[in-house]
């Protein structure tokens, strides 16, 4: 796959009433970039993810692929291809595992109450399709032989891989992973880098938050450091981390006046 | 095509048997309608089919669309008054239904855009004020709503030439609209629709980041369970041969709301067995004049207690059971 995105914000604000959640923030994803978001509790870090959704009302402007995205319209990220996986698993319980990633599915022809009623044959094609490609997905984040079980009886881990494989059904250009390690142990963090660096190699760039800083310092090419809302560095692992404001974020340490 | 099927089936994606419960439902209604062809008990029989067929509009709306309206009744209402104008034009039997059918689904169309932003309790309200508009609107005289609400002398349904002048002949023409629906209705749960609607209604924000067409899919069931319910307020009208504004009240707008939670919302069964308890249980308790009333709302509490999950529900439990006890007939 030829590498296509190419995200840029710009001004980012999000307000919630008189709480500035973000302000004024703005960075670039370049193609296949593996981009952390880190920052202390309530930076605003998924209040980002959420504006670059657009389940948030949100300032600034949002190009990918040279495009302008309008914010607050979920549709326009998703024609985009910028797809989010979630802090808490968001799945159909009652649904099965090939059907949750089929929800995500890319291709969204024969999927109407229309086709259902006068274009049977060509929905069957599709679905087919789709359910091949579901079942891919599911291989491909470890699920293999899980496509008929029910969500509702996966374990957190696996629950999370299967929205990832949801994701990446959809066919994304930009994923956005809101704390993938939470709840993972090491060899199952160790796996999920490896998966995440091969999806880099298909060209898709990847924006992911989270708190396990070894996780965060082996996966990303550069770090954004959040805080209370701003963008305070961003750089390779050794620029963050070598600076000061960074250190004071984390550690807590006040400047001399 | 074939490979899909079946591994879709075997996910639990498309619910098998379908067909041939609604063949063993249309038998059953037939052999019924035979046993009592007349009297009281074939108009029950007509009223359990047009009470079904504006049961499973509303379980578009609720069940599959996941928003709670009261507006079910008004649409009943604008059905039958659109139908009885027409029907007063001179317009034959089948362009009053159509009408009727076009008009309710303009009406929900603009209903829904208006309240488009209210969500939940809000957009109850907000169809639960256009029924009440509704009802003080039909009540007065006008062209459309003739006098006081009340309109007489409308014309018998006509199918292929021949006029059905007797409830064992409009039995057929209600048993196969139903049936039709009822097969609309498989078909959009036999289909990947059906997981987009779950996926609405049980995460909507998540839906619509997944590119689900949420609004698209919202609108339609309000649309066409609306119309639905249009086209069972002209069928009752010709039936009736009459129109009053007092039998689309709240009432039945709660009624609907019954059969579909009675019946059990997982299935568009359920609005058929919901109906069926609506209106043949008073019926049956009649005799028992002044206990009917705690009675009935006793037998309800019972069913929703210990069935949650409805009639449709409890038929499922005890099927279940019974396959258990039985190992022989445990599917493998």
């Amino acid at each position: 796959m030829t590498p296509t995105t190419d995200l840029e914000v710009r001004n980012l604000s999000v307000r919630f009433g008189g709480v500035t959640a973000v302000d004024d923030v703005s960075f670039e994803i370049a193609p296949g970039a593996i981009v952390g978001l880190i920052g202390p509790n309530g930076s605003g870090k998924t209040t980002v993810l959420n504006a670059l959704t657009g389940v948030v009302p949100a300032r600034g402007s949002l190009t990918v692929g040279g495009q302008p995205i309008t914010f607050s319209r979920p549709s326009q990220s998703r024609r985009a291809r910028m797809i989010r996986v979630f802090q808490a698993p968001q799945l159909c319980p009652e649904l099965s595992c090939v059907e949750n990633v089929m929800l995500g599915a890319a291709e969204s022809a024969g999927r109407t109450i229309m086709s259902a009623w006068l274009r049977r044959p060509t929905m069957w094609r599709r679905e087919s399709d789709r359910l091949a490609d579901a079942s891919r997905q599911l291989r491909r984040v470890g699920l293999g032989g899980f496509e008929a079980r029910a969500a509702r009886e996966l374990t957190y881990g696996e629950q999370r891989l299967l929205e990832l494989a949801r994701a990446l059904g959809a066919a994304p250009r930009l994923l956005m992973l809101d704390e993938p390690s939470a709840g993972l142990n090491d060899a199952e963090t160790r796996a999920l880098r490896n998966l995440l660096m091969q999806i880099r190699n298909e060209g898709i760039a990847i924006l992911v938050v989270d708190h396990k800083i070894d996780f965060i310092d082996a996966l990303c090419d550069r770090i954004l450091v959040l805080e209370t809302g701003r963008l305070i560095a961003q750089g390779t692992p050794s620029d963050v981390w070598s600076d000061r404001r960074v250190m004071d974020a984390y550690l807590g340490v006040a400047h001399d006046a | 095509m074939t490979t899909a099927r079946v591994a879709a089936s075997a996910a639990g994606l498309y619910r098998r048997g379908q067909y041939a419960t609604l063949a063993v439902v249309i038998i059953l209604a037939a052999i019924s309608s035979q046993t009592v062809s007349t009297g009281s008990s074939a108009n029950l029989l007509n009223l359990w089919l047009v009470y079904s067929i504006a049961a499973l509009g509303f379980y578009w709306i609720f069940a599959l669309g996941g928003r709670f309206a009261f507006s079910q009744t008004f649409m009943m209402a604008l059905g039958g008054y659109t139908t009885a104008f027409f029907d007063r034009n001179g317009v034959g039997f089948l362009g009053c239904v159509l009408a009727a059918v076009v008009v309710t689904a303009v009406a929900a169309f603009v209903i829904a855009t208006v309240l488009w932003r209210a969500e939940h309790f809000y957009f109850a309200l907000g169809t639960l004020a256009v029924t009440e508009i509704g009802v003080v609107v039909f009540g007065k005289t006008s062209p459309f709503t003739g006098t006081n609400g009340n309109i007489t002398g409308i014309g018998y349904p006509v199918v292929l030439g021949r006029e059905l002048r007797t409830d064992g002949e409009v039995f057929w023409l209600l048993t196969a609209v139903l049936a039709a629906l009822v097969l609309l209705t498989i078909w959009v749960k036999r289909s990947p629709v059906a997981r987009d609607l779950t996926a609405v209604r049980e995460m909507t924000t998540v839906s619509k980041t997944l590119g689900v067409p949420v609004d698209a899919l919202r609108m339609t069931t309000f649309v066409t369970g609306s119309a639905v319910g249009g086209l069972a307020g002209a069928l009752i009208t010709h039936w009736q041969g009459f129109i009053g504004v007092d039998s689309f009240g709240l009432n039945l707008g709660i009624g609907l709301f019954l059969m579909v939670i009675l019946g059990g919302l997982a299935s568009h069964w359920g609005a058929l067995i919901g109906a069926a308890f609506y209106v043949a249980v008073p019926e049956l308790l009649s005799g028992l004049q002044q206990y009917m009333s705690i009675l009935y709302g006793v037998l309800l509490l019972v069913i929703i207690l210990i069935f949650p999950s409805g009639l449709i529900g409890m038929f499922d439990t005890l099927a279940r059971r019974r396959r258990v006890n039985d190992p022989g007939t445990a599917p493998s």
